[in-house]
């Protein structure tokens, strides 16, 4: 889930007669001075305390927070210890103050809100913890590796940038921090194999560079007592001749998206539509495709977390080094499956969902699902279970339960057995080698305190985001499981290994996944068909990697292969994936409580 | 004879106004010029690649159509704010609390900031939510400007209207209320129609507020990027996409410089040049 949130913070304030230091500022808002400050840019730290400041007792700090970090898989006397720990550990930094940032979420919030204030008064150094937009926070992110200015400390930046920030040497390997010049400062009780995700943020190198802070699936949602109604079991089995169920395939999806819009109707009272979706243009709409959509209806090759040779972005990959997008050059971004992904999105869109969602962005379409008229939707983030969980909303019963549930998501025509099938990410700590060492260290014993066995279970009741696999086995999360949708069997089940993030191949993200969304606007509008705005999005992706190329990386740079003319690749092994006679076989469903049993 | 004494002092008063255009604006725009010759990936990942961006910005058809809906878009809100607010102007009252109470209502638009205008009209086009949209969709009417092309250029249109027709009413306004009286009593005398004051009195004065009015529209609207920004998105398709959509994309979205730098170049000269050549017709115009 990158950038996900609506981006008119982009707006410009104009200004009628200064044009030109307009036009001068939009591309000068990262500075065109390659010097790096020695202190850090972000905020006024001082690694000395403040000769006036007031005596805390740190002690007295300790005991209060305690009972604010309940529950945990620790006792009482583990978590005791581990914020003795940072208070020892951040004496050498007491007085400093470090800025960090993530983006708008439930979990963050918490962080923001309670962790930074916890941890400033349990240590001394003084967090603010900016929650921005997503797409802010790939702009100050991209502002400080373009620039070598220390914009922020650390960064909670999603792992889809893993593959950009290890070819690009910009992020620090945590894994080298810890084992060297942040030893002093890494928590001993860390336990960096209890995160679920700790893959997503490692690099081809085989070392660690983002370490996960909150983490999230991308899901199938239904309404799972509308599903169990007899009535409508029965109507549906009638005209579909199979059972209304969980979708296993796209088929069924369809089926089922257009007996709820076409056929029901109404449901007390109340228009429902089958499905819900967006389609406005705005960057949002890329996440739409690049958080593996493509994958979900069979675009890519077997392999886990990602395709290979060609993963889900349709990028083909050799020796770890991108080699084209294009079916030319033995990808499959405008393959056929490809294009069935997009036409299917489009159809679905304009056929099933809601008259208003074309109109959408991804945030304004989040809510919609909670207002109580959506029967399904194949493209749902797991990170908004804990705003559909609250009392009061129509799609939770009133003793707290909800009405829906989360299951697998539904596969499309040309998916394989040991394909991906689905996409999870982690926003996870990211260290810049342009933020000062000082600073850094600091930095990263905050970050640590957020995602330490202290305080993670207590954030993940606040998010219901998980990232420890302690959390999610523990005590107080069996029993809160029922409220929760889904949730916890999905992160319990090792099925949740078939969804995985964007990955290592995609060299610049910031720079490729922003040709998505114009391209993808352009075929909803019927401007382009999908087969050509495919064929313009794999040829614009295909000329970013050749500057890439030109320009040279620190690690696993792209070197395009030659182009072939496409039956040279098309239906060839590892190559891209030749068009089905029938890309809509017989609808499969299953029943949710089969699916949960499967996942035991 | 006195010889006379020369001093560059008098340079030194002006230095403080050099530095301060110099950072302002001499400097940012030699680093924009700088940045449109190179391809820039990172503080140590720059290539000099000539005159590429600009081949390349000139050559892309998106931004030939793009560029062609900007012209389109700026003619058509001159057409419709210009007439609108010359005879918003002239209808308004010259006396008494009326005169008060119109400014502020005409001013209101103006109040309102860009992303605050842009959502006003997003919510009142919706066809489920929103009071224009659903009212034309109940008279009958297949609107939908999240769908439709023409729909969504129309409803830009008509909220750029709504936005900044006062301000040439308030420019036109002041510059009816410069004439002298003198003027209206002699066309008085001479029995003239209501016509011949506004054709050989009222529109001759207010030649130089018409100008700045165009100028300042032509710009603004030629930058247009706010409020279409939030109420479209510059879709459905690229139906709305702006210039300066496709700027923003290339700055902050891609935060790819070189070809942004190119293309702001491009844009700024572009504007220059209009409303240099349209200020200098103008000026001969009037001398003639």
């Amino acid at each position: 889930m990158h950038t996900r949130t609506s981006s008119s913070n982009w707006q410009w304030q104009r200004s009628s007669w200064y044009f030109a230091a307009l036009a001068a500022a939009a591309v000068l808002s990262t500075g065109g001075c390659d010097k790096k400050k020695p202190s850090g840019g972000s905020g006024s730290g001082s690694a000395a305390t403040p000769p006036n400041a007031p005596p805390v007792d740190r002690s007295a700090a300790v005991k209060k927070w305690l009972d604010e970090f309940q529950p945990s898989t620790l006792s009482r006397a583990q978590q005791e210890t581990e914020l003795k720990w940072f208070q020892d550990a951040a004496k050498p930094f007491a007085g400093m103050e470090i800025k960090v940032v993530s983006e708008t979420l439930n979990v963050h919030s918490y962080e923001s809100k309670t962790l930074a204030k916890a941890f400033t008064e349990l240590t001394g150094i003084k967090v603010t913890h900016d929650i921005i937009q997503e797409g802010d926070l790939i702009e100050k992110l991209q502002t400080q590796m373009q620039s070598g200015e220390n914009v922020y400390d650390m960064y909670v930046n999603d792992t889809d940038l893993i593959g950009t920030h290890y070819r690009y040497g910009d992020a620090v390997p945590l894994s080298d921090f810890m084992t060297g010049e942040g030893k002093d400062v890494t928590l001993p009780t860390l336990d960096v194999d209890d995160f679920i995700g700790k893959s997503f943020g490692t690099a081809p190198d085989g070392k660690l560079y983002q370490l996960p802070d909150q983490q999230f699936a991308n899901l199938y949602w239904f309404r799972y007592d509308w599903f169990n109604r007899d009535d409508l079991k029965q109507k549906f089995k009638a005209k579909y001749g199979y059972e209304l169920g969980v979708p296993v395939n796209w088929s069924a999806y369809e089926d089922i998206a257009d007996f709820f819009t076409n056929d029901v109707k109404e449901l007390d009272g109340h228009k429902v539509y089958g499905h819900m979706d967006y389609g406005k243009k705005d960057p949002s709409l890329g996440w739409r495709f690049t958080d593996a959509w493509l994958s979900m209806a069979g675009t890519g090759s077997k392999g886990l977390p990602n395709g290979t040779p060609v993963d889900e972005w349709g990028i083909r990959v050799e020796d770890c080094r991108p080699v084209g997008s294009s079916v030319s050059r033995g990808g499959e971004a405008n393959s056929p499956a490809a294009v069935y992904a997009l036409t299917k999105y489009i159809d679905w869109l304009k056929k099933y969902a809601p008259p208003e969602a074309p109109g959408m962005t991804f945030s304004e379409a989040g809510p919609v699902p909670g207002q109580g008229n959506i029967a399904q939707q194949i493209f749902w983030y797991s990170a908004f279970t804990a705003d559909l969980t609250k009392k009061g909303l129509p799609v939770v019963n009133e003793d707290g339960t909800p009405k829906w549930r989360m299951a697998p998501s539904p596969h499309g025509p040309y998916w394989e057995k040991g394909m991906k099938l689905g996409y999870q990410d982690a926003g996870a700590w990211t260290m810049l080698a342009s933020t000062p060492p000082d600073r850094r260290k600091a930095a990263w014993l905050y970050a640590q305190f957020t995602i330490a066995k202290t305080t993670s279970l207590k954030k993940f009741f606040e998010g219901l985001t998980p990232i420890r696999k302690s959390d999610i086995y523990s005590e107080p999360v069996t029993k809160a499981a029922p409220r929760y949708g889904g949730l916890i069997e999905f992160y319990r089940s090792s099925a949740r290994e078939l969804w995985t993030p964007t990955g290592t191949n995609v060299p610049d993200y910031p720079k490729l996944a922003q040709l998505w969304w114009p391209n993808v606007s352009e075929a909803v509008s019927g401007a382009l068909a999908p087969q050509a705005a495919m064929d313009k999005l794999a040829k614009e992706m295909d000329d970013v990697m050749a500057r890439l190329e030109r320009a040279g990386m620190k690690n696993c740079a792209p070197k395009l292969g030659p182009e072939k003319p496409d039956p040279e690749w098309v239906g060839k092994p590892n190559g891209p994936k030749a068009k089905l006679a029938n890309e809509k076989p017989k609808g499969e469903t299953m029943p949710y409580e089969q699916l949960l049993q499967s996942w035991k | 004879m006195i010889e006379k004494t020369r001093s560059n002092k008098a340079w030194l008063l002006i230095l403080p106004m050099t530095i301060v255009v110099a950072f302002s604006a001499i400097v940012p725009l030699m680093t924009v010029v700088n940045y449109s010759v190179q391809d820039i990936l990172g503080p140590n990942t720059k290539v000099y690649v000539g005159f590429e961006w600009f081949r390349k910005v000139l050559r892309d058809p998106e931004l030939h159509a793009a560029f062609l809906r900007q012209l389109l878009f700026s003619f058509s809100v001159l057409a419709l704010e210009l007439p609108l607010g010359l005879g918003i102007s002239l209808v308004m009252p010259r006396r008494g609390w009326a005169v008060s109470a119109s400014l502020v209502v005409l001013a209101l638009p103006l109040l309102i900031p860009w992303n605050v205008v842009g959502t006003i009209w997003q919510i009142f086009g919706r066809t489920d939510i929103g009071m224009g949209g659903a009212a034309l969709v109940k008279l009958g009417l297949h609107y939908n400007y999240t769908a439709d092309r023409v729909d969504a250029w129309l409803t830009v249109l008509v909220m750029d209207v709504w936005h900044w027709t006062p301000l040439i009413a308030l420019l036109c306004y002041s510059g009816l209320r410069a004439i002298p009286p003198a003027y209206y009593q002699a066309a008085a005398i001479d029995g003239a129609s209501g016509w011949s004051i506004f054709r050989y009195i009222q529109l001759p004065k207010l030649k130089n507020v018409l100008v700045i009015a165009i100028l300042l529209r032509f710009m603004d609207s030629f930058m247009i990027y706010t409020e279409p920004f939030v109420v479209t998105g510059g879709g459905p398709g690229n139906s709305t996409t702006f210039l300066s959509q496709f700027l923003t994309r290339l700055a902050v979205g891609q935060f790819d410089l070189g070809p942004a730098a190119a293309f702001s170049l491009i844009y700024f000269l572009f504007i220059l040049v209009f409303c240099y050549v349209f200020y200098t017709v103008m000026n001969r115009v009037g001398q003639g």
